[in-house]
């Protein structure tokens, strides 16, 4: 029984009273065993496995496969720690057995192309998947040149480490390779960008290596935009943990970088104030992973419109977007809105193939970002769909001048949630 | 969960077969409003709610504690790092529904 036959048959049942049953009819028993179809999943991240996982979980006859180019995934949460040198990255690494023995089809190849009007995708290996309903969740891309200079091969010299993996590495070696009494830029992007809090835990991070192996060295922010995500309670916690180790620069004071130069290590601004600094972690401005532009499913900002309840793309039907590469009105790119929006995109697919209505969307965000040992802060939303759009009901920062033992306990709670979000991702 | 979820479905197709009256739940094969919302919370306290340490298992919790715990929460009378964020963005009737779905895991 196909969806839209589930659909009338609901609808014819409710128009009759049906009250007292179907008498001696015989209708096949799997015919009522929820919600069937051929549903493909590009992206094994955040959204992409957490929504695979859940289709499966609310759809048990759901055909899911899961199309991600690499074998392993390595977490952006948590690797601001192996750039401290706290992790290994094994440590924020996970396969994708979890979601094969949850009778998931994984295929790791590279998604080339998308055909929505033929409901297939191409793949770089040469064959192709045919879908009814299609979800992509491929992060995120750079802007390359939004900064003069910032090409791609400017990641070598001034790593941006802003997708897990061998830039992290490469951050890190520089970091640990650093003399005492050195200087260390962060460059942040301007808005929007994943993970809103990410440079300055970064920063954090850094300072807490510094603070103990080079105790000499300064870390400056050059920051692109006039304030920060949790910025009265970063600047609390650097005081008390780091003194005047960390230094933050908003754009309007010399911060809005706009041309760098690999070669002698220094970054400028419009004013023609000039920084040098020993390491320099440059994160590019930031889009729609390049896979989604190139199928024509993003809008003029380089970002995927999308329905708010469903994740159902704006351009393309049958295709949902969910994850760092959609507009989700006040929700972060953050690995938990990731998830939030995927089991969302998750239960309006199962519904709908079952042919009943979906519920009502419930969404939420924490985020904690670690400021030192055991001292870590967050900020958390709940959020609801009014009149289509996302908006946030309840949430907030950690306040400022929280006790020692709240710190302490969004520190522990922080790797709770680690576990709790990559175990609901990778089983 | 899962092996409940199937059986409950296959009990409700063999009561259709067999003549049974019922009136059709519109989400009866899809996914319930409180399914989506307690899947809200693993990403913090783990699959069903079963916990990751050190985050507390919820599954299982008494419903009349979990209400009041979560009411607590939300009003400020039970000290907590980021429990009351979240509190306060759901009302009294999806808190029971929450408790209600918790006691069963
Ligand atoms: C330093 C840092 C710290 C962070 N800390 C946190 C945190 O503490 N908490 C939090 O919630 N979030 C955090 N984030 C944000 C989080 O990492 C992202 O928001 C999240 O990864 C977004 O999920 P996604 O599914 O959109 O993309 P991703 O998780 O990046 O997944 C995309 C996947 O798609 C694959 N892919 C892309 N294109 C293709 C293709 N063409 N074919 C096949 N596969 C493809 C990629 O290989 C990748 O595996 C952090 C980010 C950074 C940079």
């Amino acid at each position: 029984m196909t969806a839209y036959d589930r659909r009338d048959f609901l609808k014819v049942m409710g128009a009759a009273g049906m009250v007292t049953g179907l008498g001696g009819l015989m209708w096949p028993l799997e015919a009522f065993a929820g919600a069937s179809g051929k549903v493909v999943v590009v992206g094994g991240g955040f959204g992409g496995a957490t929504c695979a996982r859940y289709l499966k979980r609310w759809g048990p006859k759901l055909d899911v496969t899961l199309v991600e180019r690499d074998s392993s995934f390595i977490t952006c949460p948590f690797s601001n720690e192996v750039i401290s040198g706290e992790l290994e990255i094994s440590e924020i690494t996970h396969g994708y057995d979890g979601l094969a023995g949850a009778g998931i089809k994984v295929v790791h190849d590279e998604v080339s192309g998308i055909d929505p009007g033929g409901k297939s995708i191409k793949l770089k290996g040469g064959s192709s998947l045919k879908y009814d309903k299609l979800v992509l969740s491929p992060g995120i891309d750079f802007r390359w040149g939004s900064i003069e200079n910032d090409q791609i091969a400017t990641q070598e010299a001034m790593p941006h480490a802003w997708k897990a993996g061998a830039q992290t590495l490469l951050l890190r070696k520089q970091l640990h390779a650093m003399k005492d009494g050195g200087t260390v830029i962060i460059v942040p992007p301007k808005k929007p960008f994943r993970c809103p809090p990410g440079p300055y835990e970064r920063a954090s991070m850094m300072a807490s290596y510094l603070k103990t192996n080079k105790p000499k060295s300064k870390i400056l922010i050059l920051d692109a935009n006039p304030s920060h995500s949790k910025q009265a309670a970063f600047h609390e916690g650097w005081a008390s943990q780091y003194g005047n180790m960390i230094e933050w620069v908003k754009d309007s004071d010399g911060g809005d970088i706009n041309s760098v130069d690999p070669a002698s290590m220094t970054v400028s601004n419009d004013f023609g104030d000039t920084y040098k600094g020993d390491v320099i972690n440059l994160i590019p401005y930031q889009k729609a992973s390049l896979l989604v532009a190139n199928a024509g499913l993003t809008n003029k900002d380089g970002w995927c419109d999308v329905d708010m309840g469903s994740f159902e793309s704006k351009i393309a039907k049958d295709v949902y977007i969910i994850g760092d590469a959609c507009v989700a009105g006040p929700m972060p790119k953050s690995g938990h809105s990731s998830a939030s929006q995927a089991k969302n995109c998750a239960a309006a697919i199962v519904s709908g193939l079952a042919g009943s209505e979906a519920p009502e969307p419930t969404y939420n965000n924490t985020c904690y970002s670690q400021i030192g040992p055991k001292y870590a802060i967050s900020v958390v939303a709940v959020y609801r769909l009014k009149d289509g759009e996302i908006v946030k009901v309840s949430g907030g920062v950690s306040k400022v001048g929280n006790k020692s033992r709240v710190h302490k306990n969004e520190s522990k709670y922080r790797v709770g949630w680690y576990k709790s979000i990559t175990a609901d991702m990778f089983g | 969960m899962t092996n409940f979820r199937i059986i409950t479905r296959y009990a409700f197709a063999a009561a259709l077969v067999g003549g049974l009256g019922f009136t059709p739940g519109a989400s009866a094969e899809g996914v319930s409003r409180v399914e989506l919302m307690a899947s809200q919370c693993n990403s913090c306290h783990g699959i069903n709610g079963a916990g990751a340490k050190p985050n507390p298992s919820i599954a299982g919790e008494n419903k009349e504690d979990f209400l009041d715990l979560m009411q607590a929460f939300a009003s400020g009378d039970e000290p907590t790092s980021i429990m009351d964020r979240h509190a306060q963005g759901y009302t009294e009737a999806e808190l029971k529904m929450l408790a209600e779905y918790y006691s069963k895991q």
